[in-house]
C-alpha cells in the first residue's frame, strides 16, 4: 500500500469515527462482547486491528512458545472469563511498559518481565491493563478527546500506526493516557483479580517502588516510555500498598520459581538491551535490584562488568576487572566474561593477565566466532 | 528504531534539498582518506563525515561511508537528547563493533547484533570486519556488514546494510567486490 493511500484511508476512517461518536454511560465489556459496527468503539477497535496486523508479522514479536505460554497462564488465571478476548504479544524491548489496546491486543515489553522479580508482580501489571480493557478505559478516552479536541489530534494516533507499528502503539498511549480515575479504577479492580487467582497483592506496590527508584535514578528520566503516561508513580505505590493490606492475603504466592525459570533463558539478551540504551545509572539500579532480590549470580555479575567497561570512567576499569573475576569464581560465568576481561585488561596495560583471559575465552569457546580476532589480538601482545 | 529511520528520513530529505548526487562507476574518493572503485551507479548524499550511498533508498539499503571519524564523534544523531556512544582512538576492533551495535541499538533498532568479527585488509592497512542484524520498528529485519580500520587514531568504516528480504542480497556481492579495491590514500 503507497503512504497516500494509506493515508487517505486513515483520513476516511477518523472522519468514519468521528461521525460516529456516541454519547452516553459506559458498560463494562462482556466477555465475547465485540461491538456493533456503526458505533465509534467499531471505529477504534478496526484501527488497532489494522495494527494488530503488521505486529502479528513483527520481528520484535517474541514467539518463543514456553514464555508466550507462561504469559497467557498469568492472564487467564487472573480472569478466565476475559482470556479468549486477549492477545497477548510480547515485543523485544529495553523499559518498562505494558499497553492494553481498545481491541484486546495486550503489548508486553520485555523490559517489564525482566523486571518483575515474580510472577505476582507480573499479574499486578497484568490485571491492571485486563482491568483497563474490561472498565472500556480506551472508548471512554476517546470520546473525552471527541469533546475537547478536533479530529486532528485523533489522526496523529491514527497516522502513528503506519509511520511504525510500535511507533503507533506508543502514539495510542500517548494520546490516550488514562484519567487518574481510570488508573485508579483500573488499581483496584486489578488488584482484587490478582488476590481472586491467589497472589500476593502487596507485590503490585513493590512492583511501583523498584521503578520509582529507576526512574530517580535514571539520566533521562523523560525518556521513560511508562511514566509518560503513568505520573502519578509515588501516590499509586502508596495507594496500593494500603489497599494490598485491607484484606487478609494469608494463602497468596508470589510465584517466584517459575518466573525464575521461565525467564532464565532470556534474561541475558533483556540485560544487554537495557544495557545499550546507556542509562547506567539506571541500569545500576535495575541490577542492584534483581541481585537483592536473588543471589548476585555469574550473569548479573558479567553484566555488572559490563557496565563499567562501557561506561569507562574513573575507576571503572578496575570496577569491571572486579566484577568479571568475581563472575568467573562464582561459576557458570558466560563464556564472554573472559573475553571482555582480556580486553579490559589490555586497555588498562596488564598484558600478562589479558592473555591469560583471552586463551581461556578460546579454550571455553571452542567455535568463538570471534576466534581469529582474538588470536589476532594475542599475536599483537606479544 | 523510529528515531534511526527518523535519520534515514533525515538523510532522505536532506538528499531532497542538496540533491543526491549520481556516483559514476570509476574510482572515488571518500573524504580523503580512501578510495573506492563502484561497479555500478550508485546515488549519494553526504554529511559531515558520512557518505550514504544507495541505489533503491537508504530506507532499503544504503551503504554508509564514513572517514577520518576523531574522539567522541558519533555514529549518528538521534536526537538532541539522546546519549550516543562516541568514538574513542583506543578502541580495539571489538570496541569498535560495540560502538556499531550500540548506536544502532541507541537509535531504536531491536534485537540488534554484531557477529563474526573477524581480522580483514582496509585496503594495505590491518582493519576488521563483521556482520550485523536488527529489526526496524516495523519489525523488518536488516542484514548489515562492517569493514574498518583506525589509522593513526581516526577510524574509516564502511557499513553496509539492508532489509534481510531482497535488498540485502541484492548488492552484497557489488559491495563485497567494492570493498575489495579500498586503497588507502
Amino acid at each position: 500500500m503507497t503512504s497516500t493511500r494509506a493515508t487517505g484511508l486513515l483520513a476516511a476512517t477518523v472522519l468514519f469515527i468521528a461521525s460516529c461518536a456516541q454519547t452516553g454511560s459506559i458498560q463494562k465489556i462482556e466477555p465475547g462482547e465485540r461491538p456493533a459496527l456503526e458505533t465509534d468503539e467499531a471505529g477504534l477497535w478496526m484501527q488497532m486491528d489494522g495494527v494488530e496486523e503488521k505486529l502479528r508479522t513483527s520481528g520484535k514479536v517474541v514467539i518463543d512458545p514456553d514464555l508466550n505460554a507462561y504469559v497467557r497462564d498469568i492472564l487467564c488465571r487472573l480472569n478466565g472469563s476475559y482470556c479468549a478476548d486477549i492477545r497477548t504479544y510480547i515485543v523485544r524491548t529495553a523499559d518498562f511498559n505494558a499497553s492494553m489496546a481498545p481491541n484486546g491486543v495486550m503489548i508486553v515489553w520485555t523490559g517489564i518481565i525482566l523486571r518483575t522479580r515474580n510472577e505476582a508482580q507480573l499479574a499486578s501489571v497484568f490485571g491492571h491493563e485486563l482491568a483497563h480493557y474490561i472498565n472500556r478505559d480506551s472508548l471512554k478516552r476517546w470520546r473525552e478527546i471527541r469533546n475537547t479536541t478536533d479530529a486532528a489530534v485523533f489522526f496523529t494516533f491514527a497516522t502513528g500506526g503506519i509511520a511504525g507499528i510500535l511507533a503507533g502503539f506508543a502514539a495510542y498511549d500517548s494520546i490516550m493516557s488514562f484519567s487518574r480515575d481510570m488508573e485508579r479504577e483500573a488499581d483496584t479492580r486489578g488488584l482484587a483479580m490478582m488476590r481472586e487467582a491467589g497472589y500476593d497483592p502487596r507485590e503490585s506496590a513493590k512492583t511501583w517502588q523498584q521503578l520509582i527508584e529507576e526512574k530517580e535514578a535514571s539520566d533521562e528520566p523523560k525518556r521513560s516510555a511508562f511514566f509518560s503516561t503513568h505520573p502519578e508513580a509515588k501516590e499509586r505505590s502508596e495507594t496500593l500498598a494500603k489497599l494490598a493490606e485491607e484484606t487478609d492475603n494469608s494463602g497468596t504466592t508470589v510465584g517466584r520459581k517459575r518466573h525464575a525459570a521461565v525467564t532464565a533463558p532470556f534474561r541475558g539478551d533483556w540485560l544487554l538491551d537495557e544495557l545499550r540504551q546507556r542509562d547506567y545509572a539506571r541500569f545500576e539500579v535495575l541490577l542492584n535490584q534483581l541481585t537483592e532480590a536473588g543471589t548476585e549470580d555469574a550473569e548479573l555479575l558479567f553484566y555488572r562488568g559490563e557496565m563499567y567497561r562501557l561506561r569507562n570512567e574513573d575507576e571503572d576499569a578496575e570496577k569491571a576487572i572486579t566484577a568479571y573475576i568475581a563472575a568467573t569464581e562464582s561459576g557458570d560465568a558466560p563464556a564472554a566474561t573472559y573475553r571482555s576481561l582480556g580486553l579490559v585488561q589490555w586497555s588498562a596495560g596488564n598484558i600478562t593477565e589479558a592473555r591469560a583471559a583471552f586463551e581461556t575465552y578460546l579454550a571455553a569457546e571452542k567455535t568463538a566466532e570471534d576466534r581469529a580476532m582474538i588470536e589476532y589480538y594475542l599475536k599483537q601482545m606479544q | 528504531m523510529k528515531r534511526f529511520f527518523a535519520i534515514l528520513v533525515t538523510l532522505t530529505v536532506l538528499g531532497g534539498c542538496a540533491a543526491f548526487s549520481l556516483v559514476d562507476a570509476k574510482q572515488q574518493t571518500i573524504g580523503n582518506a580512501y578510495t573506492i572503485k563502484p561497479g555500478i551507479q550508485w546515488s549519494k548524499v553526504a554529511d559531515g563525515k558520512v557518505e550514504v550511498w544507495t541505489i533503491d533508498g537508504p530506507g532499503l539499503e544504503a551503504v554508509r561511508f564514513y572517514s577520518g571519524m576523531e574522539a567522541g564523534d558519533r555514529l549518528f544523531t538521534a536526537s538532541k537528547d539522546t546519549k550516543m556512544p562516541t568514538y574513542d582512538p583506543a578502541m580495539k576492533a571489538s570496541d569498535v563493533m560495540e560502538f556499531v551495535v550500540g548506536s544502532i541499538a541507541r537509535g531504536g533498532a531491536g534485537n540488534v547484533e554484531g557477529t563474526a568479527l573477524q581480522p580483514a585488509q582496509f585496503g594495505a592497512t590491518s582493519g576488521f570486519r563483521f556482520d550485523l542484524s536488527y529489526t526496524s520498528s516495523e519489525g523488518l529485519w536488516f542484514d548489515g556488514l562492517a569493514i574498518g580500520a583506525i589509522i593513526d587514531g581516526k577510524l574509516h568504516l564502511i557499513v553496509y546494510a539492508g532489509a534481510r528480504q531482497y535488498y540485502f542480497p541484492k548488492y552484497r556481492d557489488e559491495v563485497e567486490r567494492m570493498i575489495g579495491t579500498i586503497e588507502t590514500t
